[in-house]
């Protein structure tokens, strides 16, 4: 596999940064280029490092086994610290990933003194902890504090949703702003790599990180919020978390995977009285899904509002669609459950344990509805799992058992690959 | 508990650094100062930032529950991560420490422009083993490749022991030269801050770090070998792992917790045919020292260190053990100190599987015979007992005295100062 020297193009009011990725055995719908899309107002702040396309380039090369030629800059710091990423990978995901050798044209770090300090923003409960925890008021220590939020398109928002991203890109602006903080936007193809052949849930980590070095000139430090804390991580397995995501560090820009400390009920409760968080909160799973609130049944956005409900604070989060109103309805927890989530080995882990000790805490009496919940939750689960391939196949046609990121382009903007082809001089 | 600003003195060819330490709560035998002594002409690495005291500090402070005042210079990386680095001081060993408040007078990193590339170097399998990883013919990236080694007293050679200490590290300054690096001899009395208290098995990662920092004057790097790999670290509790050593790392030091990614056969067969490990090599716990024969060869490091190199066909080129195994019978030595407690059985059953077959039945007896002893002297033998045997010599250990990492004339001419 070949990571072809990082080049840049101008489009309208932006700055496209490409880099172009050879497969020596060429793969169907695999991209042939990765992109990263960034307004023009950052331009001073791009790197043309190869960092940015080697990390997710690594896990290409791993997954098809390709020994890895990198034609461009790679940080020294990085490229040492890649033959362990490249283990811890492979010991936790044995199956899906190979270490592979990887050739480096050009050692050389970045000649730069970049000063912001970033952190990827979603806009979820893991962001706006991380955020929360390192603004000034909270963070008495000046290089630490968060001064620029990065908002990935072509992540949680597919990059087909333009006016998804755009509606949302406002919103986070607007509240961003009032705590000083500069939310950047970027666009990219980079789950394109990884959509239909990995798991995303557990390779979103070198997206991240890959996304942040493209502004090495910006980030002194980036923050990757944790989604898992180290009681899942006992048992869970991912590639992003608290020992393997600072590998990706370069000699100027420091990767923190940050939270892992803090259990999700906990970032509930540190941001619940936080009004950027009680109006912008964004957790819902559908990647799909136009709209700009949470749809209030998916499991994700139950699990939310069971903590911030039990806390009282159910009314001051404005974005929940049908926000509980009674202990009854925490019922509804069981229409999405996965007891997967819930139930592991270690007896602290999965983020059953959590739940129940916070609601003990702060309002007992949905004991009992969450216990029906679970019950019912996991009776529907395996009623799910028992359904014959057949008939899931034919309830397809009626919009069930539809993965949406397997689309066509659900990761990908042709016309920003064509543009890359008519324009790239790699292309000549 | 209170971290006093550090100071540097020099006398009689060696530099010191030491800091005043003021505990509220202790109970028991506490030291005064915490120091670090090298030969003066390494005595530009040593500086009088505080973050080479406030690490081990921090763990007598979680211990008594006793906050801490750091009145001196501290590098603002080092203190971020502390608040994670207590976490997990806590999460991996529950039950010995408490979550304290740091307070720091001065955040600030060290103003100098450190270029050496360290690695601690006592001469066993995994610091060989990182050493050899990162000398100039193995290790592409320049700044990666090691230029000190250094030798601790005050950790696995206690100070009482100076006779072996000087013995070993004329034997290591005479390799380190041969592989074009430096050897620097630190001494250090930091053990006494958690002696008695913690053991040291489970918190060895803050000490060795310490150790670092110290060096931080001279060093942009500083590796620890891995004592563990990762699948041993995902089934016990270290405080010396990956995760937690990086979280030490300075604005101006990265410490690297180096070789968890191999077992410990792999790094033996890594540096089975290294002339240097084949002379050098000192992995014994008894310290008897004697002249060539520093491995006692029946200690369970010994034996474990020895099985595989055996296994690989390479005992005669080992040099320092005294009674090397000869015959594959001679694996049921294994027996005699056998530990079923760490994760390193299966892996020696591996290498021998690969590369000699036949000596899989005696590794299977020594096992079984290992296992019953175990339980039946370690385990399941009274208290009582054990007690009664020390009179004899033995469940005694080398360091029982509260002050066995002191050097009184040290804190002497600190106090004089």
């Amino acid at each position: 596999m070949i990571i072809h020297q990082p080049e840049i193009l101008k489009r309208n009011d932006d700055i496209i940064v490409h880099a172009r990725i050879e497969l020596r055995q060429p793969q169907a719908n695999f991209p042939k280029h990765l992109w990263y899309k960034i307004p023009e107002l950052f331009s001073q702040h791009i790197s043309l490092q190869s960092d940015a396309f080697v990390i997710p380039g690594l896990l290409a090369g791993m997954y098809y086994q390709e020994d890895i030629d990198v034609r461009g800059a790679v940080s020294p710091r990085l490229a040492y610290q890649l033959e362990e990423y490249q283990f811890l990978l492979n010991f936790r995901m044995p199956n899906m990933v190979t270490p592979v050798d990887i050739k480096y044209t050009q050692l050389q770090a970045l000649q730069a003194k970049p000063e912001a300090v970033g952190t990827a923003f979603s806009g979820g409960v893991d962001s706006f902890f991380t955020l929360w925890e390192n603004l000034p008021q909270n963070q008495p220590i000046p290089e630490y504090q968060i001064t620029h939020a990065l908002f990935i398109h072509g992540y949680d928002i597919l990059n087909k949703n333009q006016s998804k991203y755009q509606a949302y890109y406002s919103r986070f602006q607007d509240a961003l702003k009032q705590i000083d903080v500069e939310l950047v936007s970027m666009e990219t193809n980079l789950f394109s790599f990884i959509a239909p052949r990995m798991k995303l849930n557990l390779f979103y980590g070198p997206v991240l990180i890959g996304s942040a070095h493209v502004l090495g000139n910006l980030f002194q430090k980036f923050f990757v919020s944790s989604s898992n804390d180290y009681w899942q991580l006992k048992t869970w397995t991912s590639s992003s978390d608290p020992t393997s995501d600072p590998l990706l560090s370069t000699e100027t820009m420091e990767i923190i995977h940050y939270g892992a400390a803090t259990r999700r009920v906990e970032k509930i409760e540190a941001i619940s009285n936080w009004k950027p968080a009680q109006e912008n909160l964004r957790v819902c799973i559908p990647v799909d899904l136009e709209g700009m609130s949470n749809c209030s049944r998916c499991e994700k956005c139950v699990r939310t509002m069971i903590p911030i409900y039990a806390l009282g604070k159910m009314e001051k989060f404005t974005t929940f669609d049908k926000p509980l109103r009674s202990d009854r309805e925490s019922l509804w927890w069981a229409r999405k459950f996965d007891p997967s989530k819930y139930f592991v080995k270690e007896s602290s882990g999965g983020f059953i344990q959590e739940t129940f000790d916070f609601i003990r805490k702060h309002k007992p009496t949905m004991i009992p509805w969450l216990r029906m919940a679970i019950l019912l939750g996991t009776i529907r689960h395996w009623s799910l799992k028992l359904i014959p391939k057949p008939v899931k196949k034919w309830l397809q046609r009626f919009g069930y058992f539809i993965d949406p990121l397997i689309q066509d382009h659900a990761f990908n903007d042709p016309e920003i690959d064509q543009f890359i082809e008519s324009s790239s001089t790699s292309e000549q | 508990m209170i971290i006093h600003q550090p100071e540097l003195i020099s006398k009689n060819g060696y530099t010191t650094v030491f800091s005043r330490t003021e505990v509220n709560n202790k109970v028991g035998f506490f030291p005064e100062f915490i120091w670090y002594r090298v030969p003066e002409q390494y005595g530009s690495f040593l500086t009088t930032q505080s973050d080479a005291f406030l690490v081990p500090g921090l763990l007598a402070g979680m211990y008594f529950g006793d906050d801490i005042e750091v009145r001196g210079a501290v590098s603002p990386m080092l203190a971020y991560h502390l608040e994670e680095y207590q976490f997990l001081l806590r999460f991996q060993c529950p039950n010995y420490l408490n979550h304290i408040e740091i307070d720091f007078e001065r955040l600030e990193p060290i103003q100098s422009t450190c270029n050496a590339v360290g690695s601690t170097f006592s001469g066993g399998v995994d610091s060989l083993f990182t050493i050899w990883k990162h000398l100039k013919k193995n290790q592409a990236m320049p700044d990666h490749q090691v230029t000190h080694g250094v030798f601790i007293k005050g950790f696995d050679i206690l100070p009482d022991e100076d006779q072996h200490y000087q013995f070993m590290v004329e034997k290591y300054k005479q390799a380190a030269a041969q592989i074009g690096i430096e050897l620097i001899p630190l001494e250090t009395n930091m053990v006494s801050i958690i002696h008695q208290r913690l053991p040291l098995t489970l918190f060895p990662g803050p000490i060795i770090a310490a150790a670092g920092h110290a060096l931080a004057g001279g060093f942009r790097r500083f590796f620890i070998p891995s004592s563990w790999d990762y699948q041993i670290l995902k089934n016990n509790s270290s405080t010396a792992n990956p995760l937690m050593d990086r979280l030490l790392s300075t604005d101006t030091l990265d410490i690297i917790h180096h070789g968890s990614t191999h077992r410990r056969v792999d790094k033996v067969r890594e540096i089975s045919n290294w002339e240097i490990a084949q002379k050098l090599l000192w992995v014994c716990e008894k310290h008897k020292f004697e002249k060539d024969h520093w491995n006692c060869s029946r200690c369970e490091k010994c034996l474990r260190s020895m099985i595989p190199i055996y296994t690989l066909g390479k005992m005669g080129a080992f040099t320092t053990f005294k009674k090397p195994l000869k015959s594959d019978r001679d694996l049921l030595w294994w027996a005699r100190k056998f530990s079923p407690q760490r994760g390193f059985i299966r892996e020696i059953f591996s290498l021998a599987k690969e590369h000699k077959p036949c000596l899989l039945p005696w590794l299977g007896i020594a096992a079984a015979l290992g296992f019953l002893r175990y339980w039946l002297v370690i385990r399941l033998l009274p208290g009582s007992i054990k007690t009664w045997l020390r009179r004899y010599g033995y469940f005694t250990a080398r360091n029982e005295a509260p002050n066995a990492y002191e050097v009184p004339e040290i804190n002497q001419y600190i106090r004089g100062k």
